[in-house]
């Protein structure tokens, strides 16, 4: 109650907001005007553009008369895929797969990007779920929050196919990865066979890691430390930076201090090797240090060209996400699914190299 | 009439709720996907979780001040948990986490309070921290193994209403009573007003705003419970960027981020409001940059209403004014 000496503040504030009641209505009126604009600018981007759209929109029209008819023996599937990231080119290669393979199938896509938010991964998944569709393919941005889909996916016998990243120990239907082991000692071999080039035989290396919970991006760097201590070289540290390309120049910093003698880093994905690569460049070391990554983007390969990189480890993602569809319609048919290592029901998607001069190298290869 | 106004003032400013009713009516007749029970469920269940963070966060930001350690305090709860949740059961492990949160809510406050650091490098300090701890205690995530504790958040009471958004109700009801009718509640306001009046009026603000703070980590802790619970897992970097999300849910509810007012059940309604966007967009198959462009358009106008709302106010009272000016001389 001694809220009552504040007499004077209270006083203006009744005054204020009782003149503020009569303009409430115009303030709602804006809002509500505002809203139905941001409807109208939803329902206009629903009708075409984006090309998910169009496979959805014309896909639409095949669902219909097959509810009448039932024509084709994929006509009538409605096929989800919910997407980590769209702003990662790797991501946009795979969602153009999904979206190719759907078209050629005449599938259904009902697309859903998780901006990298595992709520927003769990609550799509929902609602894709919640439409009916037959099949999920998922390429998660947190694999732990798996389980929970596949659980919810398998109340309403919906298949659930994971593309990449990792299955965080879920009873998934099947997971479709790149070789990544395979990959990393690709990149490996490769950084031995340059530096035998300038006849470098020893000296320290370094890792720059995506995050702890990506298992699969682990062997990566898994399989280029085992080539490189074979052949003698010594890990100087692994350090995390999180798939992004700002921590990963913050970590290429810290090792220019901490480790001046690094001969060899290699990113576990391309963009935390252009942000390493652009750390190096800062001190003027480009050149002097090998920097390696994993994806085969575009920008890696301008880097590549630029000299700032060395090389890459191009994955397929179209192929991942053409196989993801293919494997989904295989699963809805009731089909068994072929596993390259049937005990984690993983198959594998072939990767190359992209060595120094941008172009497509298979003269390395998995031992 | 007295008594009616105050009621007015306090309750009175519903149109986030008016926008989020219309809003849906659009979206149930333009998108078939709109029309089932269990689109509006999920929408309810994700957004409770941002709103029962939103409620405690509505207390900071009446104070004047904001809580950018929400999402690090979300995942050092998730974190301890994960951890806790197969030793000693489910109650007792929410009660730990309730405890964890008045634990680093206190330790905010005593921060701002008593050594005068502002609040927003306070929380922005103890952001890293917590998730530093939270990743000392476990760098690898964990995968929740007690389907009891997973159904949680999901399970629809009466298969209808999801028991998170009810207990973002209940929860709201009690913050609301915080607020309105207990003194505490007061004190916050009149620090938001003016914490120089606050203070020759003789209210406690040292104490006041250590409990600002504990009610926000109280109010985080429960919502964490209920985010392990919907994402069935703990994960040292959980939910980063949640603080900005609860903010503009806080701000876009009407609540003025200079203090001074706002209201709890705003909140709740404009973080459904938000979620529904999100959803409704993902349904209508809205391009994926174009969902971004979107939402960082909701945000600058949640961050900019308050000024809107002044903008049009003095248009309104000139024009009023030039009105009865005009009267006059003709009158005359």
């Amino acid at each position: 109650m001694k809220l009552r000496f504040l007499f004077p503040v209270k006083q203006v504030r009744i005054d204020q907001i009782k003149k503020r009641r009569v303009n409430m209505k115009k303030v709602t009126s804006i809002l509500l005007a505002m809203m139905l604009m941001l409807t109208l600018v939803s329902c206009g981007n629903s009708s075409g553009e984006t090309t998910s759209n169009t496979t959805s929109d014309t896909t639409n029209d095949t669902k219909s008369t097959g509810d009448e008819g039932g024509s084709a023996n994929t006509g009538n599937y409605t096929i989800g895929f919910s997407v980590y990231d769209l702003s990662n080119e790797y991501f946009q290669s795979m969602m153009e797969g999904v979206e190719a393979a759907a078209e050629e199938n005449g599938v259904t896509l009902i697309t859903h990007d998780q901006k990298s938010s595992e709520s927003e991964l769990v609550t799509g998944a929902t609602n894709l779920i919640n439409q009916g569709v037959d099949a999920l393919i998922v390429s998660p941005c947190k694999p732990e929050v798996m389980s929970t889909i596949v659980d919810l996916a398998k109340e309403s016998n919906i298949p659930v196919i994971i593309l990449d990243i990792g299955d965080g120990g879920s009873d998934k239907d099947a997971i479709v990865v790149s070789d990544m082991y395979g990959g990393g000692q690709i990149a490996g071999k490769y950084a031995l066979s340059l530096l035998e080039a300038d006849s470098v035989t020893e000296g320290e290396f370094a890792i720059i890691k995506c995050e702890e919970s990506a298992v699969y991006a682990i062997q990566r760097g898994e399989g280029f430390k085992s080539i490189m201590e074979e052949a003698g070289f010594t890990l100087a540290t692994e350090l995390v930076a999180n798939s992004d390309t700002t921590e990963a120049y913050n970590a290429m910093q810290d090792i220019l201090t901490s480790y001046p003698d690094v001969k060899v880093i290699f990113a576990e994905n391309d963009n935390m090797a252009l942000g390493a690569a652009s750390a190096i460049d800062e001190a003027g070391k480009t050149g002097e240090i090998l920097v390696f990554g994993f994806d085969g983007n575009e920008s890696a390969v301008e880097a590549i060209l630029d000299g700032t990189m060395s090389g890459t480890i191009a994955q397929q993602p179209v192929e991942i996400g053409r196989l993801g569809i293919e494997l989904a319609i295989q699963r809805i048919n009731g089909e068994e699914l072929e596993f390259d290592n049937p005990d984690t029901k993983e198959i594998y998607a072939d990767v190359y190299l992209i060595d120094s001069t941008g172009e497509a190298n298979h003269e390395f290869t998995v031992e | 009439m007295e008594k009616k106004r105050r009621f007015h003032i306090e309750y009175g400013d519903h149109g986030i709720l008016y926008a989020l009713i219309i809003f849906w009516i659009v979206l149930i007749i333009t998108n078939e996907n709109f029309r089932g029970l269990a689109f509006f469920q999920t929408i309810l269940t994700k957004a409770s979780l941002n709103a029962i963070c939103g409620i405690g966060m509505t207390f900071a930001v009446i104070s004047g001040a904001f809580d950018l350690s929400i999402a690090s305090q979300v995942a050092l709860n998730g974190v301890v948990l994960t951890l806790i949740l197969p030793k000693i059961g489910i109650f007792p492990s929410i009660i730990v986490i309730l405890l964890l949160g008045v634990l680093m809510g206190t330790i905010n406050g005593l921060l701002i309070s008593k050594l005068r650091i502002p609040s927003f490098i306070a929380t922005l300090a103890m952001q890293m921290a917590y998730r530093a701890v939270a990743q000392l205690i476990n760098s690898s995530p964990v995968v929740v193994d007690n389907s009891g504790f997973k159904k949680m958040a999901t399970y629809k009471i009466a298969g209808i209403i999801p028991t998170a958004f009810l207990i973002c109700i209940i929860l709201g009801i009690i913050g609301t009573i915080i607020l309105r009718k207990m003194k505490l509640g007061r004190d916050i306001l009149a620090i938001g007003n003016s914490q120089e009046a606050a203070i020759i009026s003789g209210i406690n603000v040292a104490k006041t705003e250590i409990m600002i703070y504990l009610i926000v980590g109280l109010f985080t802790a429960a919502s964490s419970v209920m985010i392990v619970s919907y994402l069935g897992s703990s994960n040292y970097g959980m939910q980063s960027g949640l603080e900005f999300t609860v903010i503009s849910a806080v701000v876009l509810g009407g609540t003025a981020l200079i203090g001074g007012k706002g209201s709890i059940f705003n909140t709740i309604v404009a973080a459904i409001f938000l979620i529904s966007i999100r959803s409704a967009m993902d349904s209508f198959g809205v391009d994926s940059y174009w969902q971004r462009v979107v939402e960082g358009v909701i945000l600058i106008i949640a961050f900019s209403i308050t000024e809107i709302r002044n903008i049009i106010n003095t248009v309104l009272v000139k024009r009023k004014a030039r009105k009865q000016l005009s009267v006059q001389k003709v009158s005359k």
